[in-house]
């Protein structure tokens, strides 16, 4: 049918089949900002337009509902390349994180905006509330209000370090601009009309085998060029595990394996000129199954006889980590300091914990993505991914190609927080343009997200004891993880969670136990926080009984027990990655400060009943919590800076940024080092080709593994212009100095660092400055947090509501004040929505049953805490340039003891799993009226 | 797939194939890429104008079947003689939704979840088609499944014109975009605190609304009291058997939806 509308005020006409959604219709007009962040489902929001004004989701607009209409999308609203009122703000707020959501949520303002100049909270929250975001935590979209009401970001935003003139500053995120305008960005952008589309068959079945496989009628069809099954599929075992080589993870997978280990699993791929084709084809492949006996618990899969999900070889594992697949153990470790029995034994009180977490998933808006082709012989992908040089060298092992024949290209990543850690779909894109010869371009659905990365179900029991006075004498932590069918980061995840919260402590008692099984549950792997918010969310609740054994104020038994700047944590040494880890003593621990200013504002809250027959009684809590900075030891950054011929810079970091601003961090650390604005360095990262190597990011690792990368580097430039400089000069190197602004020279001449790089790069001069900076280490500064919160209980309904959120945080100094802002306000709130409800739910099948924004909610901005505040102590520490540690996963580890311990405050209950359902609030609420 | 469009009413009279009537689509649309639609034939109604009104009658009040949820939960007047649905429309989806979606597809769709129903239930609806008007009570059949005949649409939604008390209250897991796990509608006519006239009904515990008849009676011509109320709430609890499913467990449903009919019956006190 022929339809007219306008598009920004542009008049467009087209011929188009009536069912086509509107999505699609402007996706094909080179829309960007409708971003699909769920199935179509109209529940993500992140593809909504403006419709004659009104905000609405263009996949529930079909072709006939647009004709004779207006349509805006933010590509309308900057002239003449300059922005709009709105997209500055969000760009001052500090609001765009990984931008994918952005366009919607600047829509969503704009729709408010235009009919009331100065909204209410309400009002706020009613406009965003259709538009999820995974990053952020809605927090500051309150902010781009203010600012747009004449405030500046000033006047809400702390900066920090008086003496620095970039870290500590506001400043705008460096690719912020982009996201607010829908420039050309994510993978999803540059997909080239002529690549194919890859629809992957998936098994129906949790375990079976596939007894034969025909493909001849798929093959037939026209558009279909190239099908993949496990009979053409490379034979290479290997972890997708994005992590330094040799890898913990064990070498359990093949692109395509001839057995199904999940529902989910890969049974055929297929490469076809529309996606339609694709799926149709995939229906016309026949497959016989052998149906084999699954297991989905520990119990059943640690049980004698037991069905072996991986009768594998461990021998090519590349690091022994305790794997006995006959048993359907994935892997093993444990190891501790002093003696638990004995500390048990000297102990006054003791508590026995035992806790569960379920699996969740990560739910970045945009979901895995690629695109791939050949070139040159070579094979390039552009993706959505934080490992791009693990990816080329997995790639390089499965394809048994030089990795010089490899060239990944990390786009903007629309939300990773760990899903995107791995080689996830890179192995099947690349093997197949790799034998096809032919462009491939392969986008995720959320159904399927569900089922390729999930946080592993965890089950822990935890052992305490501590004397009269409050002396905690032992502590034990025995974890049992359910990683399901394959097992990336199978060790790392449970052990981790032990080395990030018993290393809180000064006692001198503590052991560990990890064991991970293989079941035919969907795959596991990496999530923000990496174990810690399971593990410690188990420790503080012990804790927390330890306390009211003892008659304890929880604060005070902490307070008494907490490591301090100068302690040496001994227990490190025995947990490291698969291999012995390295003890270290605190370079700075900033937790006792963060635990003593929060206190301040906790005490003065009262907790009040109200409601009818007082049905909602409010109670406190309280956590504290730690995570790395990076793996020392194991991973490294490199960073290379060159000055171009105007005296700016280009900085090449390998660092994957996955939207928090791991790209701006490293542009003001040069910046700050070099004495220039942050205007004055342009960074280009995460590719394999143009940026020198970097692990990606994972571990808490951008801001000082890369960040201390880039800093190198723009060290080595700051001598590299003082040497030039005095050649120039012909005076002494210790006689000359930079000068902010960028200036070089001595107190009586200087030049412009235009001026040098202009006679540097003459035919007289000396070359272009171009400086590298590599970066390892064997520490790294632990960041510290105390959270704080107060909830309402409704006794009658179990619905619990927390009211109040206070996070003080160490992570040095916030290089960047109001990014590090909002990493920790999307980090609580993320795990407010695991404490609460998030969780997949499996049928007898093991078919999952919420995999979709429909029956798998996410926090939306009406799930913000009332009070939600956060605050950072400002820590010095000298291992770390300009003090940057970490934020981001540490943030993920307090909510839901915080949560639970309030919970308890409030009503005497103890929930001891995830998630804190009302109806699982009721039922102990009942067990203890009886 | 097809589609066909008609701009009035009377050319419904033109369509002889069995469609399915197509307004904001919001219930729609989702399934439409799921491929679960390929032999429909969809009939797009929403450029009918007069179906877009609210009009407020002496006695009457009739809403379109194409008026938006944004539009209901906007509407001064309604929220003075439909409370419930006022609120109702206000629990749908989200801006996005509401700004699409309709009275009429609601109920045309059927869904045990439908959030406009039990208010429609308990302001005593009627619900007007292209053929004849029937009472709400008697329009739904099961899940997604109505009287309506073959081309037969839903035109108004009639709302007697009474100065009720009514509200409406749903448990989800979190606050926006929620599939309900259960939810309460409620009416209350009171003179001197004692009740005339009490409407309850739940919503998303069994395949369509039900009504809470025997706390209705129980309540109707007693004195608002704390215990009379919890009495109420507690027969109303026992009038439904919602099942277990992985959003929540029947027993929860149950014991909360309890506790909402005693919150919105303390509210009219």
């Amino acid at each position: 049918m022929k339809i007219k509308f306008f598009l920004n005020k542009r008049k467009v006409e087209l011929d188009v089949e009536p069912d086509k959604k509107v999505l699609y219709i402007l996706k094909d007009l080179s829309v960007n900002s409708v971003r699909k962040g769920c199935d179509e489902e109209g529940k993500c929001g992140n593809c909504a337009i403006l419709l004659d004004g009104k905000l609405v989701n263009s996949c529930m607009l079909i072709a006939p509902q647009i004709d004779g209409k207006n349509v805006t999308t933010v590509e309308g609203l900057s002239e003449n390349g300059q922005l709009d009122g709105i997209q500055k703000a969000f760009i001052e707020a500090g609001v765009v994180q990984c931008g994918y959501c952005t366009p919607a949520q600047i829509l969503a303002a704009k729709s408010l905006i235009d009919k009331v100049k100065k909204p209410t909270k309400e009002q706020i929250a009613d406009a965003f509330e259709g538009v999820l975001c995974r990053c952020t935590g809605y927090k500051q979209i309150y902010n781009v209000f203010e600012i747009l009401k004449g405030k500046s970001a000033k006047s809400f935003e702390k900066e920090y370090k008086k003496d620095y003139r970039v870290v500590g500053k506001l400043t705008p995120k460096i690719d912020a601009e982009q996201f607010v305008k829908a420039d050309d960005a994510f993978v999803e952008d540059y997909v080239p009309k002529d690549a194919l589309h890859l629809y992957i068959l998936r098994s129906p079945h949790a375990h079976a085998e596939v007894v034969s496989i025909d493909t001849s009628e798929a093959e037939k069809m026209e558009g279909v060029e190239y099908i993949l099954t496990h009979k053409n599929s490379p034979k290479v075992f290997y972890t997708q595990a994005g992590q330094s080589y040799p890898e913990p993870s064990p070498y359990d997978q093949q692109v395509i394996s001839k057995k199904v280990r999940h529902i989910g699993d890969r049974v055929a791929a297929v490469a076809a000129t529309s996606l339609e084709i694709a799926k149709a084809a995939a229906k016309k492949i026949k497959v016989k199954y052998k149906v084999l006996k699954p297991v989905f618990t520990i119990e059943d899969a640690s049980r004698e006889g037991a069905p072996i999900i991986h009768n594998r070889d461990t021998s090519i594992d590349p690091l022994q980590v305790g794997a006995d697949p006959k048993r359907n153990i994935v892997c093993r470790n444990s190891g501790g300091i002093g003696d638990v029995g004995k500390g048990l034994k000297e102990a006054d009180a003791t508590v026995d914990g035992f806790y569960s977490t379920p699996f969740i998933q990560h739910t970045p808006l945009e979901p895995h993505t690629a695109y791939g082709y050949m070139k040159n012989g070579r094979l390039v992908i552009h993706t959505s991914v934080q490992t791009p040089f693990h990816v080329r060298r997995i790639l390089a092992h499965i394809l048994n190609l030089p990795e010089n024949k490899i060239r990944i290209i990390k786009e903007k990543v629309g939300g990773g927080f760990g899903a995107k850690q791995d080689c996830g779909i890179e192995d099947i894109v690349g093997t197949i343009v790799y034998q096809s010869g032919k462009p491939v371009y392969y986008r995720m659905t959320r159904k399927e997200e569900f089922t390729v990365r999930t946080r592993p179900a965890m089950f822990m029991k935890i052992k305490a004891g501590a004397k009269k006075n409050g002396k905690i004498t032992a502590l034990s932590v025995e974890t049992k993880a359910d990683v399901g069918a394959y097992g990336p980061h199978a060790l790392t995840v449970p052990m981790n969670g032990c080395s990030k919260t018993l290393p809180l402590f000064t006692c001198e008692n503590m052991s560990y136990k990890v064991t991970s099984y293989y079941t035919n549950n969907v795959v596991s792997g990496a999530y923000q926080g990496y174990g810690v918010p399971q593990t410690n969310f188990a420790v503080q609740m012990t804790l927390g009984k330890l306390a009211k054994k003892l008659g304890m104020k929880y604060e005070d038994l902490i307070l008494k027990n907490i490591v301090k700047k100068g302690y040496r944590l001994e227990i490190l040494k025995q947990l490291g990655e698969g291999r012995e880890g390295l003890a270290q003593k605190l370079s700075s621990c900033g937790l006792e400060e963060c635990i003593k200013k929060g206190l301040k504002i906790y005490r003065t809250w009262r907790n009040k009943t109200s409601g009818a027959n007082g049905e909602v009684v409010q109670g406190k809590g309280m956590a504290i919590m730690m995570q790395g900075s990076g793996i020392p030891g194991l991973d490294s950054a490199n960073a290379v800076m060159k000055m171009i011929s105007d005296g700016t810079f280009m900085l090449y970091i390998g660092g994957a940024d996955l939207g928090t601003g791991e790209d701006t961090v490293a542009a003001k650390i040069a910046a700050e080092e070099l004495g220039v604005s942050q205007d004055n360095i342009a960074v280009t990262s995460a590719d394999t080709d143009t940026t020198p190597f970097d692990k990606g990011s994972y571990a808490s690792s951008g801001t000082f593994f890369t960040g201390s990368a880039a800093y190198k580097a723009a060290k080595s430039m700051k001598e590299r212009i003082i040497k030039a400089t005095a050649k120039i000069l012909g005076v002494k190197p210790s006689r000359v100095k930079i000068f902010p602004g960028g200036k070089v020279g001595t107190a009586s001449r200087k030049l412009s660092f235009k001026e040098l790089a202009m006679i540097t790069q003459s035919g007289s001069g000396c070359g272009q400055l171009i400086t590298s900076g590599a970066f390892t280490t064997q520490v790294s500064p632990i960041p510290y947090a105390a959270h704080f919160c107060q909830v309402s209980v409704n006794r009658r309904t179990g619905m619990v509501k927390v009211d109040k959120y206070y996070a003080v945080t160490d992570c040095g100094i916030p290089i960047n004040p109001a990014l590090a802002r909002g990493q920790v306000y999307g980090a609580v709130l993320k795990t407010i929505g695991h404490t609460f409800y998030e969780a997949l739910e499996f049928g007898k099948t093991g078919k999952c049953l919420n995999d979709n924004f429909t029956n798998y909610p996410i926090p939306g901005i009406k799930d913000v805490p009332e009070f939600f505040e956060v605050d950072f102590v400002e820590v010095k520490d000298p291992i770390t340039p300009y003090v940057g540690k970490s934020i981001g996963e540490l943030s993920c580890d307090g909510a839901s003891a915080c949560i639970g311990l309030a919970i308890n405050d409030a009503t005497g209950i103890w929930l001891d799993s995830w998630p804190f359902r009302p109806d699982r609030v009721l039922k102990e609420l009942e067990k203890q009226k009886s | 797939m097809r589609f066909l469009k008609i701009e009035k009413l009377s050319d419904l009279k033109t369509v002889r194939e069995k469609v399915t009537f197509l307004a904001g689509g919001t219930d729609i649309y989702p399934l439409l890429s799921d491929g679960f639609l390929e032999n429909e034939i969809f009939c797009d109604i929403s450029g009918i104008e007069n179906l877009k009104k609210i009009s407020i009658g002496k006695k009457e009040i009739k809403i379109g079947a194409l008026v938006t949820f944004s539009r209901i939960r906007q509407n001064s007047v309604l929220s003075h003689y439909a409370g419930a649905l006022v609120k109702a429309a206000g629990e749908v989806g989200s801006p996005q939704i509401r700004n699409r979606a309709t009275i009429g597809g609601n109920v045309a769709t059927a869904s045990p979840s439908g959030d406009s129903i039990p208010a429609l239930f308990v302001l005593k609806a009627r619900i007007k088609t292209n053929k004849r008007t029937i009472p709400v009570e008697d329009f739904f059949m099961g899940v997604k499944k109505t009287v309506l005949a073959k081309n037969e649409i839903i035109t108004e939604i009639i709302l007697p014109k009474n100065k009720m008390f009514s509200d409406f209250v749903k448990v989800g897991p979190r606050k926006a975009l929620a599939i309900s796990k259960v939810s309460v509608a409620l009416a209350v006519k009171k003179k001197n605190n004692i009740a005339e006239e009490v409407l309850i009904a739940f919503g998303a515990v069994a395949p369509t609304v039900v009504r809470a008849r025997k706390a209705e009676q129980f309540l109707t011509g007693k004195i608002f009291s704390k215990d009379n109320i919890s009495k109420a709430a507690e027969i109303a609890k026992g009038e439904i058997s919602p099942i277990d499913d992985f959003r929540s467990t029947g027993k929860y449903r149950r014991s909360v939806a309890g506790v909402l009919v005693a919150r919105i019956l303390e509210k009219a006190i």
